[in-house]
């Protein structure tokens, strides 16, 4: 019986060797003389763009063109700059642009190509309590703002709190409006800041039937029992995804080649055509708009 | 409520038609604890065995600080693995960060403590007239090690068990070494989060179905085996 | 078959346990170690199985001297095996409790199966083979540990009250084994108890103990002279020195 136990134990390490080096995609960087072996372009995106499915579905299309394998890592736009900083990925889609300018201006991209657009939603209860559907984003912020003050219990603001694209375009909406987003933050009774991503934002905002700030791909992918969209013009609303190559002279081993195929691909006919195309399977709302209407350039 | 009964009724169809994705995820999720749990495991059962047996003046110490280590978050064990293998970080030129091969590593460092310290502990309770025997009956110092770990089999086996707990269960490092990249590190606790982000709910519930009845076979298996070497 | 040889030990814990030990015992002799509850016997024996070291003095195995050398002391034990007053079963069958020594020395599978086997029969064992060792009787244990220091076949046997607390048939069976193993194989046996009608039916020579000291050494007949005691059957108490015990 010890002998049962010593051979299944062994098996079990031998095949446990085994298995992450037979199974791991025999991807190798700068292969590209061996065309069958693919490179790696790893690829830092924030959430909003990634959980509206978009990026999976390019995916597929880019590496039907190219021998690469391309890796995504969703996750909040201060880390994803911070990936990019640090040279752990080759390319950034982010939907800030302060930072994004930022970033390139301290080099450590080489270029920002925006490559689609949609735009930001305040959305609420669909009896508008607080009144403010189709106002200017920061007039429906002001409006908010006076009306929760008054009525804290019924009427409550959402917020990202967590350093993303969409929160500091929130906190630009309120500075626009007039109010230093400290003594916003400050007023914990009516705004809340969860930490957390799109989804669960929006899902808190749903339970609580609170207005709150977010994307038209998650809202779309996200069904709302509670929510509907209440303002969604004006150009504080302007939602511009951009993509920036990681500079290769800062790190080693950046896929440079790729991050710059990728890009082309993006503003490509075909890729702008996809983008405009693409759905989510609960709408047939379109969620991103080409940057090149027609005819890519 | 509704959700819970949901949850259920989505695990069973996803388990029954082999849904590929959660086959594809389980799968490495299984690959890359059990790998980490069995590295683990030969690294710290022969050090805690030395541990146990020595008595240096520093091991008092040395067994109060694996024991603090227990209370380690996952995300900072993610931080320091991903501090250590970033590109920018000492080990950068390796590559593997955001490959399981750093979840493996992350895993390592963190359920070592629990293996460590329960180990230690097992030994511990193992009497001095059963390592007086071992060595009166010939052992070497290696072999009185190994009876001694054998004796407290129990003990060892419920160490592992629970490491391989801690490491299947995480999140937190997971996510931050690995990148939650689909089809190449994504695995049932980063799915998880993941589709509680987006709001999916029934499905995050259903996959944590998923991971609990694979933990649940595991133990089972392994409580065999001890049965099986008693 | 090995010749022993203890000069001036002496052993402190605490306390001093065994002061200026001198003794010399002949290969293949059973030698008895005759003395009352915490004269020093247990420690004795442990010391001539390397198990602690003197304080100071020296023993000598076939006239080669132990040193601090562990792979020395290791050999050493490997011809030695000691049965201890309560002995330990590991937990496991009886099975493999008597063949741990053989898969220790990385004897073959099938010497192992043998040798085990053959001991277990000749212990009175063979019935139990498969049971956990835990779950035996002290009777039981005491035959299992013999076994278990037996079936090496070593050059040198200590036992430590083997059969104190022990049933009649365990009795009578474990020293017919002791004597046999004697004769047959000539190998030395160092024996320490406090019964002398055990030591009387077993040993040839003897020396007594008392409060870690030699009191006097010599042939058994000798020795129980010096008691002025017949062959007992069962232990008495005994005057030695003044001392009764």
């Amino acid at each position: 019986m010890k002998n049962v136990l010593q051979m299944a134990i062994s098996a079990a390490a031998v095949l446990a060797g085994i298995f992450p080096l037979a199974c791991q995609p025999a991807g190798n960087r700068q292969r590209q003389d061996v065309p069958e072996r693919r490179s790696v372009l790893r690829l830092a995106t924030t959430t909003s763009l990634y959980d509206a499915g978009i990026l999976d579905y390019l995916k597929v299309f880019f590496e039907k063109k190219y021998p690469v394998r391309l890796d995504i890592i969703s996750c909040g736009t201060g880390i994803a700059i911070e990936y990019g900083k640090r040279g752990d990925v080759d390319i950034l889609t982010l939907h800030d642009l302060e930072l994004e300018e930022m970033f390139i201006k301290e080099k450590h991209g080489i270029r920002r190509q925006p490559f689609a657009y949609n735009y930001f939603l305040i959305v609420g209860p669909p009896e508008d309590p607080a009144g403010i559907k189709n106002l200017e984003p920061a007039d429906a912020f002001a409006k908010i703002k006076s009306e929760a003050e008054k009525n804290p219990e019924r009427i409550k603001f959402v917020s990202r709190g967590d350093n993303s694209g969409t929160y500091f375009r929130e906190r630009a909406i309120w500075e626009k409006a007039g109010f230093d987003f400290r003594n916003i933050q400050k007023a914990s009774r009516w705004h809340i800041e969860t930490g957390r991503g799109m989804g669960s934002t929006l899902m808190m905002a749903d339970e609580m039937l609170a207005y709150t700030l977010t994307d038209r791909g998650t809202f779309l992918a996200y069904k709302c029992h509670n929510l509907a969209p209440l303002c969604s013009e004006g150009s504080q609303l302007l939602n511009m995804y951009s993509a920036i190559a990681v500079n290769p002279k800062k790190h080693q081993r950046i896929n440079y080649e790729m991050a710059e195929k990728f890009i082309e691909f993006l503003i490509s006919e075909e890729g702008q055509r996809l983008i405009g195309e693409y759905r989510v399977s609960s709408s047939d709302q379109q969620i991103f708009i080409p940057v090149h209407k027609g005819t890519g350039k | 409520m509704k959700e819970l009964a949901g949850a259920f009724a989505k695990a069973a169809q996803l388990i029954i038609t082999f849904d590929p994705q959660v086959l594809e995820v389980t799968f490495r999720t299984l690959r890359i604890s059990l790998t980490s749990t069995i590295i683990a495991g030969l690294l710290c059962l022969p050090f805690a065995g030395i541990i146990s047996f020595s008595n240096h003046s520093g091991k008092r110490a040395f067994i109060s600080f694996i024991q603090t280590l227990y209370s380690l978050p996952t995300i900072c064990v993610g931080l320091l693995v991903f501090i250590l293998f970033s590109r920018s970080g000492p080990f950068g030129n390796a590559g593997i960060l955001f490959t399981p091969s750093a979840m493996v590593i992350a895993q390592i460092i963190l359920i070592s403590p629990i293996l460590l310290g329960l180990t230690i502990s097992g030994l511990s309770s193992v009497d001095k007239p059963v390592k007086d025997t071992a060595v009166s009956l010939g052992a070497s110092r290696a072999q009185v090690i190994w009876t001694v770990i054998k004796e407290a089999r129990f003990s060892v086996i419920s160490g592992i068990t629970m490491g391989f707990g801690r490491a299947i269960s995480e999140v937190g490092c997971a996510i931050i070494v690995g990148g939650n990249i689909k089809g190449f590190t994504r695995i049932l606790t980063t799915s998880i989060a993941l589709e509680t982000q987006r709001g999916e709910l029934e499905l995050a519930l259903a996959l944590g179905i998923i991971l609990l009845t694979m933990a649940l076979i595991i133990n089972l298996a392994l409580s065999i085996v001890e049965e099986k070497s008693r | 078959m090995i010749h022993i040889r203890i000069e001036n030990l002496s052993f402190s814990y605490e306390k001093e346990v065994l002061k200026d030990i001198s003794i010399e015992i002949k290969a293949g002799q059973i030698f008895a170690l005759i003395g009352p509850v915490g004269s020093g016997k247990t420690t004795l024996l442990r010391l001539l199985n390397l198990l602690d070291s003197p304080s100071s003095g020296k023993i000598c195995f076939d006239d080669v001297e132990i040193s601090s050398s562990p792979s020395q002391k290791l050999e050493m034990r490997r011809k030695t095996s000691l049965v201890f007053q309560k002995p330990v079963m590991f937990n496991a069958s009886v099975f493999d409790n008597v063949a741990y020594p053989l898969k220790l020395r990385n004897y073959q599978r099938r010497h192992v199966r043998e040798m085990t086997e053959r001991v277990l029969e000749d212990t009175g064992l063979i019935e139990l083979a498969g049971r956990n060792a835990r779950a035996l009787s002290g009777g039981e244990v005491q035959r299992v540990a013999f076994a278990r220091a037996i079936v090496t076949n070593p050059h040198l046997l200590l036992l430590d009250e083997p059969t104190a607390n022990c049933d009649r048939t365990t009795i009578n069976l474990i020293e017919q084994l002791t004597m046999k193993l004697n004769h047959e194989t000539g190998t030395t046996i160092v024996l320490a108890t406090h019964a002398m009608d055990v030591a009387s039916r077993l040993a040839g020579t003897a020396a007594v103990l008392i409060d870690g000291r030699v009191v006097s050494t010599g042939s058994i007949y000798k020795i129980l002279n010096l008691t002025g005691t017949e062959l007992p059957q069962t232990a008495i108490s005994c005057n030695i020195n003044g001392l009764t015990f």
